[in-house]
């Protein structure tokens, strides 16, 4: 690939229709038929005969000693199979769940709890009924008798505060972990040299994991063939390993299958103790278990995301040069650690240079335990933390001069020549033209009516992003049958991207064969290669890529054969919309796959046509875009309406546009969700007071506008697709968007998400 | 959460259904649902069993007598009912403005297809969004049970959050509204004003106006206001400044906004009503907006020159 910078040679829309084949058009989804139609199997719909139910004692505290678990009651309930605690579980599995990278010492989430609960809704004890109301009627019965302690839920106060609770013994000020990124020296310097600084304290909110499908397991054991787990993932084989370690078996004695999921957006990348119990009490009891996660439950525990408090600095210039940024964080781990997320909080400020060339960075975490529930991936997974400080700063900035925003970014954004571009943090990005983008946006926003007639204040606003996508190795998998059916499968876990779909085009086109012929299939580690899953927008740069080399070396083989069998050299054959031929004569993939099954093969070349390829990227791939939006604030109620959003990506080449859009219009409506309506919140007990659906904001479709979007395509020089990610771009660009808008209405510098109208209300009356 | 196990009778009749109340033990009322079963699949409610009015035919129905100004509308009238009513006679809506006016904006069009104007006001939920009409439209509630027919008042029947007169083994049969009345010159107008809560769908703040205009002055104003107290409440400080304003003088909107202004003082500090999303402190500071909005709605539909 080379090395300069690309430009986006076309519009998006121009691109797209100009690709050869199936790239680039949109497709309508595979998927969809089953979906609406209410034939999907999830999880919760196996069952097998003899399914029994597991259900969950949770914690009634944020942190408190466990005296006692008497469970002699619900053993005697009607209908319950077994009822066990810690002290039944521990002899026979290590029981812990994984959680690399901090200090050994400090304890690791227990299936069920040991001696003592750390937050609300933590998993003491576990009942096995008849089935699932059963087992809620044992679970009702069983008594704990807790001795309460005091609770911390602030992170900060966590790690600054003497007197408050200490979680674990290990982790001194309840830090798990803290680390550094980017050079002090050099931006104490950039600071010292430059000629201003804006300095803001924010929250990154915390938020639920609301995805329609709650977690679920549905767990097999036979003596022989070890276990089947049944369960809803966004990573199977990542499952399988997680789940071997919680277990303590071989990741061979393990199969995993994902059939559809409901949603996921990062929770479900994460390893739950409703699997691993199913899968214990499966094989205690020798009977199918399911586990299935209520809404509550899911609240309580499903895994949170975000909770970080940041104070951050901009250094700049009065020409409005960005010199420096500085920010010091405490991110929330949650009552126990849980997996990557307990140091999720030290990588966030990866990206804090978003578009920006800034001189010099620095940033600090700590990562905390509170008394809340613990925090994994979710919706962008620091990505946009990041972006949110950075583009809160450069607001703050162009307040302070008295220049527009949009004309100090301009002046900031990293050169189109600049690229690959390495940022002060450490990341480097391969490419981006960020101007085009921006561009497009405002010149959309610029038509927007923004006339006060009605009363209300309005405001508009840009905000900038980029978002590293395509992390680690994917598997894919190409498989001709013999009658020339193609058969599909990678390691990622589609659960609601589309990748039945996208897959199919890729393949469909590095084939030359119908769409109809081509199947895939993700979700059983019985018959997928090891991959990784799906997750950080990765799943068409990584998974998409492997399935495309795969399918082109089954062509080079397919190419072999028609040689051998047409009577040519091989750089004779010509291959056009699936035959073959050379010399007046020809051959169609169909018969060439069933050749390549058959006796009578020549000694060089091996029956079979398939390929399976490990894919990953040589350098991370950065999607990057601007979003426009634009708010009416009542200014007597303090009621925000998005009046108009407009977001423009590029994450390079788009296979299918309308998917693409859907992952856009999803991103938004949560990020949206989270500026303006998502609010967690805990009492000073570590109760979770915002435990349901209805007083926890998730966004309604009719509470949001509609989602205009715009793309361009700056190819990317990472991969031969030329593709990026692009399912998290909404939740990184909308927050900073809207509050940016906001902000630019009420004339205030900044307001905490999520902004309710009670916030906004005393904005306006400060 | 699953609700624990309930039976399930069906009446048929008021009487039937009353006789089920007091044999069956632990038995409650059950019309549409939108009360009772979310608290059941909550855990806050455990009913030994429901009766289930909602195909009592004599419970349902929209009765307008424009003689008498009053509108008698059964338990079980569905909101969509209720609103199909006011679709098929004009007057209706005429009558009883901020009553229609709330139902169009409650819930969302699923729970307007199930939930019944008795079952809300017998739920008691302070942020409901027919309390505050029905004061506005002095409603009286009828109850009937074993010893016979009450009829109450609807601030009399509103006990407290969540707590209203039926008893276990009544049944609310029907509410009667009264439309304003004023001399054949006056024009009787209203408007309900809500400020939604974006997740429960219930009114962070609601507020049902009813004026009665003649010549131009204020003769008769009711206010009432959702969401911000225990139970739907009247705003007679506003109320008091209100009547009598000319509203063609020159002052009038001042006079109106000065009025409003006192609304947060109806409310009494012990009993103001908040939630994590909107506390108590910011539903009073926006109350006034909210009755000023409703005052101004109402007008707007009049041809009084102001």
């Amino acid at each position: 690939m080379s090395d300069a910078a690309p430009t986006p040679d076309q519009t998006g829309d121009e691109r797209d229709a100009s690709s050869a084949g199936y790239t680039g058009t949109p497709e309508k989804r595979r998927e969809d038929a089953v979906l609406l139609t209410g034939r999907a199997t999830y999880t919760d719909d196996h069952n097998p005969p003899g399914t029994v139910h597991l259900a969950f004692v949770r914690s009634q505290h944020g942190h408190a000693t466990l005296e006692e678990i008497d469970t002699s009651d619900a053993e005697s309930t009607d209908g319950v199979l077994g009822v066990y605690t810690w002290a039944d579980i521990e002899s026979s599995i290590p029981g812990r769940l994984p959680l690399p990278g901090l200090d050994e010492a400090i304890p690791a989430h227990p299936v069920l709890a040991t001696d003592r609960v750390h937050y609300h809704g933590q998993p003491i004890a576990a009942v096995v009924a008849e089935d699932r109301y059963l087992a809620r009627d044992g679970v009702a019965a069983v008594d704990v008798t807790y001795d309460p302690l005091e609770a911390v839920i602030d992170p900060e106060v966590a790690a600054t505060d003497p007197d408050a609770p200490q979680l674990f013994e290990a982790a001194l000020n309840n830090v798990a972990a803290s680390g550094e990124m980017g050079d002090a020296e050099a931006t104490a310097a950039a600071f010292e040299a430059a000629d201003r600084q804006v300095d803001l304290e924010l929250t990154n909110n915390r938020l639920i994991s609301s995805a329609i499908e709650p977690r679920a397991a549905l767990a097999e054991y036979d003596p022989d063939d070890g276990f089947t787990i049944t369960l809803t993932s966004q990573s199977p084989h990542g499952h399988r390993r997680k789940l071997a370690h919680t277990l303590g078996v071989g990741e061979g004695e393990i199969r995993v299958i994902v059939p559809h999921v409901g949603g996921g957006f990062g929770h479900k990348g994460h390893h739950h103790p409703g699997e691993a119990m199913a899968a214990w009490a499966a094989r205690e009891l020798g009977v199918p278990v399911k586990w299935t996660a209520t809404r509550s439950g899911n609240y309580l525990e499903g895994a949170h995301g975000r909770d970080h408090r940041t104070t951050a600095s901009l250094a700049f210039d009065d020409d409005g040069t960005i010199r420096g940024l500085r920010a010091e964080t405490y991110g929330n781990v949650g009552g126990y650690g849980l997996g990557s997320g307990a140091r999720m909080p030290l990588w966030y400020g990866r990206l804090l240079s978003s578009q920006y060339t800034i001189d010099a960075i620095h940033c600090a975490v700590s990562a905390v335990f509170t008394n809340t529930a613990p925090i994994h991936s979710y919706r962008g997974a620091g990505r946009p933390e990041a972006i949110y400080v950075t583009e809160r700063l450069v607001d703050l900035a162009a307040a302070d001069l008295g220049m527009d925003p949009v004309t100090l970014r301009r002046r900031n954004l990293i050169d189109p020549e600049a690229f690959p571009y390495e940022t002060p943090t450490g990341a480097t990005y391969d490419s981006g033209e960020y101007e085009p983008a921006m561009d497009r946006a405002l010149e959309a926003l610029s038509g927007w009516d923004a006339d006060s007639a009605d009363g209300r204040l309005r405001g508009q606003a840009i905000a900038n992003y980029v978002e590293s996508t395509g992390g680690g190795f994917e598997s894919g998998l190409v498989r001709v049958l013999p009658d020339g059916d193609v058969a599909v499968y990678a390691g990622t876990h589609s659960h609601g991207q589309g990748h039945e779909t996208t897959y199919a085009q890729l393949v469909a086109d590095a084939l030359s064969l119908p769409l109809e012929r081509i199947r895939v299939a993700e979700g059983d580690t019985a018959a997928i290669p090891t991959g990784t899953g799906t997750f950080g927008s990765r799943s068409t740069i990584v998974g998409g890529n492997a399935i495309v080399e795969s399918a082109q070396s089954v062509l080079a083989k397919a190419r072999r054969l028609a040689a051998t069998h047409l009577e040519v050299a091989l750089e004779d054959v010509r291959y056009e919309d699936g035959t073959f031929s050379a010399g007046g004569e020809s051959v169609p993939f169909a018969e060439i796959a069933s050749m390549a099954y058959s006796r009578g093969l020549p000694e060089d070349l091996e029956p079979g046509l398939e390929a399976t390829t490990f894919y990953e990227l040589e350098a991370t791939a950065y999607t990057f875009g601007t979003h426009a939006c634009q708010v009416a604030v009542d200014p007597d109620t303090g009621h925000v309406e998005v009046e108009r959003y407009l977001a423009v990506d590029d994450c390079g080449v788009r296979v299918n546009p309308t998917i693409v859009d859907g992952q856009v219009h999803g991103g938004v409506a949560q990020g949206i969700g989270q500026a303006r309506t998502e609010q967690v919140l805990y009492d000073e007990d570590g109760q979770l007071v915002s435990a349901t659906m209805d007083q926890y904001g998730v966004p309604r479709a009719a509470d949001l506008p509609d989602i205009e979007t715009d793309a361009t395509v700056t190819p990317s020089p990472t991969n031969d697709l030329g593709v990026k990610g692009i399912g998290e771009a909404g939740t990184i660009a909308a927050p900073p968007a809207l509050v940016s808008a906001v902000c630019d209405a009420l004339e205030v510098d900044h307001i905490d998400m999520p902004l309710t109208e009670a916030r906004v209300w005393e904005a306006l009356t400060e | 959460m699953f609700p624990p196990p309930f039976d399930y009778h069906r009446a048929s009749s008021v009487t039937e259904a009353l006789s089920l109340l007091e044999s069956v033990p632990e038995a409650t009322v059950l019309a549409g649902g939108h009360a009772l079963l979310p608290d059941l699949k909550a855990g806050k409610a455990d009913v030994g069993a429901v009766v289930d009015v909602s195909r009592v035919s004599t419970l349902s129905g929209v009765d307008i007598d424009a003689s008498t100004g009053t509108v008698t509308v059964g338990a079980t009238t569905t909101y969509k009912d209720l609103l199909e009513a006011a679709k098929t006679t004009p007057e209706l809506e005429a009558m009883l403005p901020s009553v229609i006016a709330a139902t169009r904006v409650l819930g969302d069009r699923q729970i307007r297809s199930r939930g019944t104007v008795g079952g809300n006001l017998a739920a008691g939920h302070p942020d409901s969004d027919l309390p505050a009409p029905a004061l506005v439209a002095n409603a009286t509630v009828e109850i009937r049970g074993a010893e016979g027919t009450r009829t109450l008042p609807v601030e009399t029947f509103l006990e407290g959050p969540f707590e209203t007169a039926v008893g276990d083994d009544e049944l609310v049969t029907e509410v009667r509204f009264e439309a304003g009345r004023g001399p054949d010159s006056s024009t009787v107008t209203g408007a309900y004003q809500k400020s939604t809560h974006p997740t429960s769908g219930y009114a962070m703040v609601g507020v049902a106006s009813r004026l009665t205009i003649d010549d131009g002055v204020v003769e008769e104003i009711r206010l009432a206001a959702n969401g911000v107290a225990e139970t739907a409440t009247r705003l007679p400080s506003v109320e008091e400044q209100v009547l009598g304003i000319d509203l063609e003088s020159e002052t009038a909107k001042e006079e109106i906004t000065a009025a409003t202004d006192l609304a947060a003082d109806d409310i009494p500090e012990g009993a103001q009503r908040g939630d994590g999303h909107a506390p108590a402190s910011y539903r009073t500071a926006v109350l006034g907006t909210f009755v000023e909005r409703a005052i101004d709605e109402a007008l707007d539909a009049t041809e009084v020159d102001r």
